[in-house]
């Protein structure tokens, strides 16, 4: 009886066109980055797809309450309210299977999202983490609270008004804290909204504590709203209160115990994969792997230019901004920003070894101010690789100036001077402790 | 005067008008405390948006069927209704926001004009629903939106001087109550809200 209730609502309640919303207005979003080239900030890697999939929740978690407000007042909406309550069915019996179908269609919205975004993330990764798969349970089931909750208060407060001012007020909840929270320091509070602060990067994932803290506390949210749906008499709602208050309790000292801003480096992604063949070892990340071929011959040749300094490096390793230092001095340092997820090495051949020699292997290391002396670096990296301007990208204007008379400067100097300088400067990118981002 | 009482009554003006006012005027308080002065939009235009949507169930009868039959010239009532509509809206959000009036205008005239819009293509119960989801994706969409068609898309949240999005507020304003005032609110068949 249920499961012929349950078919009948799924074709003919608004939850369809609720799923519907979300998955139109979803792939829109996504899709609408694809007109100034911004896919990179979504289909580059799963963490990263799921993450940004959590952002859009900032309008499709407004329009679910709102659609739930709606699909709870039909009863009165078509006047049946009096006829239905003289039937000998408890009220949870009645509510059950539209609520079922409420969370059958946002949560196949969602999934049919993360596919449409999945079909060009496939094509740009072959790592396959797994972190990525509670991220976006997590953002189902908070599209499953806002849902029930948005029925449950449609419930509690019949009125024609209810879904309009219901949305603008998860709307207000959603985007009112963000904007505060883009300039002062980020609360982990904020977490407790389904979204998060920014879109992350191939080497940061959330932290397992946000997962389930959020999981418990949109639990409870979810059950909340079903309990207001299904209790039979108004002064029974204020049960209501108690799975969202358990929740909440639950949820804030995990949420709290998490990094600020809910992410946390993700080690898997960051650990290295080397070559196995018998030449110098060359390393790239996990979620670099696809890089290793295309880096392995211009490294080694990188590391022969290398050899004519004291105490050369023999192996070269791609690093992350955030792997703290000092570097050893028989390894070279590689910036993972040079690899973009999808497209590569930011060069090939000649110009990525030139890009390897920067500050003779070393990352780049900003000062107290934060800049990165790319003036020197590329010096440096012309130096070893005994051409100016070395192959690549140029500078221009003033910069393209000071680097020619840098140059001409070192070169004026005796041999073994120069060898001195250019080794001074590993000296101290060795010594760098850890870096932001930044190539070159 | 009495026609225009009963005409309002009608429509639940009376309660929507004070629920609209005083929510768009509580909404449009919030400030965030944001740099960047295109985000300080979006509570005023949040405050915009639901004003119309509460208001924009009155733009149509309990029974369309019957009204249709009257015959009186609904074509200036139906447009009054969509002009007062704004001017109430806007002018609530005016005195209490910080925003640009020439924003909070533009904005107004173009969501009054796609609540009538909507009220025509769907219904006045759903007349809330392009407006406010619009309003939504555009305060999410405009600090990512560099192409022109994102530009347009995200047009509430454009400076005053933007003329794309003023050409898109006009043209919703002036379709939308063009378009209701000549066909008005889509019949509900089957369903009488209360």
């Amino acid at each position: 009886m249920i499961a012929r209730i349950l078919r009948t609502e799924l074709r003919r309640s608004s939850a369809l066109a609720a799923g519907g919303l979300v998955v139109v207005l979803g792939v829109a979003g996504l899709y609408s980055m694809a007109m100034t080239d911004q896919t990179d900030i979504w289909d580059t890697e799963w963490t990263v797809l799921a993450v940004f999939q959590r952002i859009m929740l900032a309008v499709l978690w407004p329009l679910a309450l709102g659609a739930g407000a709606w699909q709870a007042r039909r009863d009165r909406r078509t006047r049946m309210e009096e006829l239905l309550s003289t039937t000998p069915r408890p009220a949870w019996r009645r509510v059950l299977p539209t609520s079922a179908a409420m969370a059958i269609c946002l949560t196949i919205g969602y999934v049919a999202l993360l596919a449409a975004g999945a079909i060009r993330v496939a094509g740009n990764t072959d790592y396959r983490p797994a972190g990525w798969i509670p991220i976006a349970l997590v953002g189902a089931l908070s599209l499953i609270a806002a849902g029930w909750l948005g029925m449950g208060i449609g419930r509690l407060v019949p009125s024609t008004y209810t879904p309009p001012v219901l949305a603008v007020a998860g709307f207000l909840v959603l985007l009112v804290p963000v904007q505060v929270g883009k300039d002062g320091p980020i609360s982990n509070i904020s977490l407790l909204a389904p979204l998060f602060s920014g879109p992350s990067d191939e080497f940061t994932t959330v932290a397992g504590a946000v997962n389930a803290g959020q999981a418990v506390w949109f639990a409870g949210l979810a059950l909340g709203g079903l309990a207001l749906l299904m209790v039979a008499r108004r002064r029974w709602m204020a049960v209501a209160a108690v799975p969202v208050v358990a929740g909440l309790l639950i949820a804030v000292p995990l949420l709290d115990s998490a990094p600020e801003g809910g992410f946390q480096a993700d080690l898997v992604a960051a650990s290295e994969v080397c070559t196995a063949d018998s030449g110098p070892v060359v390393c790239v990340t996990k979620v670099h792997e696809d890089g290793l071929s295309a880096l392995t011959g211009p490294a080694r040749r990188a590391l022969t230019l290398l050899a004519k300094l004291p105490d050369a490096p023999t192996s070269v390793h791609e690093v992350t901004g955030s792997r703290p230092g000092p570097q050893p001095a028989a390894e070279v340092w590689f910036h993972s920003d040079n690899y973009r997820l999808g497209h590569g090495w930011e060069s090939s051949g000649d110009e990525l070894v030139v890009r390897v020699l920067a500050g003779a292997g070393t990352r780049p290391c900003p000062d107290q101010n934060g800049d990165v002396d790319y003036r020197t670096r590329a010096i440096v990296s012309a130096w070893l690789y005994g051409q100016y301007p070395a192959p690549g990208p140029k500078a221009t204007g003033e910069e393209a100036a000071a680097r020619d008379a840098a140059w001409q400067a070192l070169r004026a100097l005796p041999a073994d001077e120069q060898l001195r300088r250019v080794t001074a400067v590993r000296q101290e990118g060795l010594a760098c402790a850890s870096t932001g981002s930044g190539a070159r | 005067m009495r026609f225009v009482t009963l005409y309002l009554r009608s429509r639940q003006v009376p309660a929507a008008l004070a629920i609209a006012l005083v929510s768009a005027v509580l909404v449009a308080q919030l400030r965030s405390e944001s740099a960047d002065p295109q985000q300080g939009f979006v509570s005023t235009l949040l405050a915009l948006a639901l004003g119309l949507a509460v208001l924009g169930y009155g733009l149509g009868g309990p029974d369309a069927e019957l009204e249709r039959t009257a015959a009186i010239a609904w074509f200036p009532r139906r447009a009054a209704q969509v002009l007062a509509m704004a001017v109430v809206v806007a002018g609530g959000v005016l005195l209490s926001s910080a925003v640009p009036a020439g924003v909070i205008l533009r904005d107004a005239a173009g969501l009054a004009g796609l609540t009538a819009l909507t009220a025509t293509l769907l219904g006045r119960q759903l007349a809330w629903t392009l407006p406010v989801a619009w309003t939504g994706a555009a305060t999410v969409l405009a600090p990512v939106a560099d192409a022109p068609v994102l530009r347009a898309l995200s047009w509430p949240m454009q400076a005053p001087d933007d003329l794309t999005a003023s050409i898109i507020a006009c043209g919703l304003g002036v379709g939308g109550l063009v378009l209701y005032a000549a066909l008005g609110c889509r019949v509900e068949r089957g369903r009488q809200g209360s």
